[in-house]
């Protein structure tokens, strides 16, 4: 029965072909734009996500200056600028790396510098650090040695290259043992690091790395103003945060004088919104379904008005009320569903062409096209509902009067 | 002969400016198992009306209608389907066709409705046509056919579920009048196989075809009479 209620019901979408595809056009451009905002939602997500975890999910970064938007610090109404903080000493840098729940800290100073190998110069960020900054950025050595505690004692003119640094600057060759100048300063190549996979807008390979003490003595000394730390696996990375700003808060008397920022937190924080953003959009698209609906409803209430004749001789030879409204819920469901599921072909392959012309991925979700599907069929289930009603309820002998 | 159907007094009106206007003012009569009835009466007359109440399509206002050992008058638009289901055929005078179904997929129409197999469906539609003399035209659409073949077509979805009674509005008022002898002696020969049958018509030769003739004017039976050969 329900094969042959199908069966005709394809016949009568059949029949309008050229009416039943513009009515299915709402549900497929509904269809297609909830899937491929939400896929470009969670592609976006996802490269965000793997950016900041790339950096070392566990990392924390203090950093001594003022902050004027620091939490819970009264407002300052005056627009003189305030006396900037002092810089942390390499004790206190030791003191925040021995907190409760952490692991490493390294100082990291921060800037570009000209490298030179012969002719070959490249202007490249340098970062001045400590020894700890490999682990705690999860950096892993390909050749050589990573900086030693004993480089950052002596102010050794050592240099650590980034992976992309170290094929700018000797192509396929092992620099190790050769000498890079830093701003015309000679450095010994010590170490060569493999190379992070790179994400959409940075590349974590284009640097290189010396000695914070080597640092100043060519930069010269602006003290310390940022630390990175590593916090434990197991720890909870808000408790720590609060240490570290106790710590910090007992040495410089402020809280608008520095600024903690763990990498989870920013995490969650920015997947959260990126999530809020991706089911936004998928709402605003689902409206254009809902409008859809009004469509295929439009359609059916004239298609009803105009088969009374047939519905009367459906009724006059044995169709009761409920199979008139089968076939007529069915016929919606139809549309409705036939346009569902070319909305989610079309929202599948748009969502790719999108998602390489933006050089994102777009990460179609099983679930959401499901949800986007099943929605589709509802809508056309409710909006049918009226007209499949009207339908069902004509009175036979009225019914077959009309001309 | 066991009575069919009986009507008693059975009144119909329809609302119209506010008011009740009686189309049908008290008709009584009854139908034996197997006669070949025709009721004749002017255009207006309410033959349609009365048709639409024997065929369960519509309700009477008043009066009690009795088919076999059911009473009819009052019931539920779910039991009337019933009725309409299992006890009539229906022909009528503009055939009715659906038109984007070819003739078994019209005279299988009925059965669709009773929950048989699809084999059955269209064995017994086949049959139905061949017993028309259409065995010939299974895949023709409507719009392919004559008017009378599409009349024929029609009454081979009114015999398709062998029901009790057939019920004819007008059969030839739209074909021409050596088509229109074709489908009477079809529905003669029906009758003459032990269809009962009741045919309605606005022309005095037509309604010679059957065995007893009912006048209707105004909403009234005038006459009730047997046709003598
Ligand atoms: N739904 C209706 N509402 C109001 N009047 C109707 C309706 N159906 C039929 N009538 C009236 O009932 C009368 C009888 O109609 P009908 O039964 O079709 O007559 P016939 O079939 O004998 O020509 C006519 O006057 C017609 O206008
Ligand atoms: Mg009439």
């Amino acid at each position: 029965m329900i094969g042959q209620t199908l069966r005709i019901s394809f016949r009568a979408i059949w029949a309008q072909k050229v009416r039943s595809i513009l009515t299915m056009l709402g549900v497929i451009i509904g269809v297609a734009a909830v899937i491929a905002l939400v896929s470009l939602g969670n592609g976006a997500q996802q490269s965000i996500t793997s950016h900041i975890q790339s950096l070392g999910s566990n990392l924390i970064d203090v950093n001594v200056g003022y902050n004027p938007f620091a939490a819970g610090a009264a407002a300052t109404t005056s627009s003189t600028p305030p006396t900037p903080p002092p810089p942390l000493t390499p004790s206190q840098v030791a003191q925040l790396g021995s907190t409760k729940g952490i692991v490493a800290a390294a100082p990291v100073m921060s800037g570009s510098a000209t490298l030179a190998v012969g002719d070959n110069t490249l202007s490249s960020s340098l970062d001045g650090t400590s020894s700890a900054y490999a682990s705690i950025l999860q950096y892993h050595v390909a050749e050589g040695r990573f900086l030693s505690p004993l480089d950052v004692q002596a102010a050794n003119p050592v240099i650590v290259l980034g992976s992309g640094d170290a094929s700018s600057l000797f192509g396929a060759a092992n620099p190790i043992g050769d000498i890079v100048t830093v701003n015309g300063i000679p450095l010994h190549v010590i170490g060569v690091l493999a190379a992070k996979p790179t994400s959409a807008g940075s590349n974590p390979n284009d640097f290189a790395v010396i000695p914070w003490t080597t640092y100043n003595q060519i930069f010269g000394d602006n003290g310390i103003t940022t630390v990175d730390l590593s916090a434990a696996k197991s720890a909870n990375v808000n408790n720590v945060v609060d240490r570290l700003e106790d710590k910090l808060l007992n040495w410089l008397g402020s809280s608008q004088d520095f600024t903690v920022t763990a990498q989870s937190q920013i995490l969650s924080t920015l997947s959260a919104v990126d999530k809020v953003t991706t089911y936004l959009l998928g709402g605003v698209a689902s409206i254009s379904l809902i409008v859809g609906g009004i469509g295929i409803m439009n359609i059916m209430l004239v298609s009803v008005t105009e088969r009374t004749r047939e519905i009367g001789i459906r009724k006059a030879v044995g169709a009761s009320t409920r199979d008139i409204l089968l076939q007529f819920l069915v016929e919606s469901l139809v549309l409705s569903g036939v346009g569902g599921l070319i909305g989610v072909a079309g929202g599948v392959a748009f969502s790719h062409v999108i998602g390489q012309a933006l050089q994102s991925t777009a990460v179609v979700s099983v679930p959401m096209t499901i949800v986007a599907f099943a929605f589709a069929l509802a809508v056309g289930l409710v909006f049918g509902l009226w007209p499949a009603t009207r339908a069902a309820l004509m009175r036979p002998a009225a019914a077959l009067r009309v001309d | 002969m066991a009575t069919l159907l009986a009507l008693d007094h059975i009144t119909k009106s329809y609302p119209m400016a506010g008011q009740e206007v009686p189309v049908l003012k008290g008709i009584s009569f009854s139908v034996q198992e197997g006669e070949f009835v025709t009721i004749m009466g002017p255009s207006g007359s309410g033959k349609t009306t009365l048709m639409h109440i024997l065929g369960c399509l519509d309700v009477p206002t008043q009066g009690e209608y009795h088919f076999r050992n059911m009473e009819l008058a009052h019931l539920s638009e779910m039991q009337l389907t019933r009725v309409r289901r299992e006890q009539i055929g229906f022909v009528f005078q503009n055939f009715n066709l659906l038109t984007t179904l070819n003739a078994v997929e019209n005279v299988a129409l009925p059965l669709i409705y009773q929950r048989i197999s699809r084999q059955e469906q269209y064995r017994r539609a086949r049959e139905a046509l061949a017993r028309v003399g259409l065995e010939h035209r299974l895949t023709y659409r409507p719009n392919q056919m004559s008017g009378g073949q599409q009349q024929r077509v029609a009454i081979a979805r009114a015999l398709v579920t062998r029901p009790p009674l057939i019920l004819a509005d007008e059969p030839t008022g739209n074909l021409d009048s050596q088509t229109g002898l074709e489908v009477l002696q079809l529905f003669k020969e029906l009758s003459q196989e032990g269809h009962t049958i009741i045919m309605i018509t606005h022309d005095h030769d037509v309604a010679k075809w059957g065995q007893r003739i009912l006048e209707i004017k105004d909403g009234r039976i005038v006459a009730d009479r047997e046709v003598t050969a």
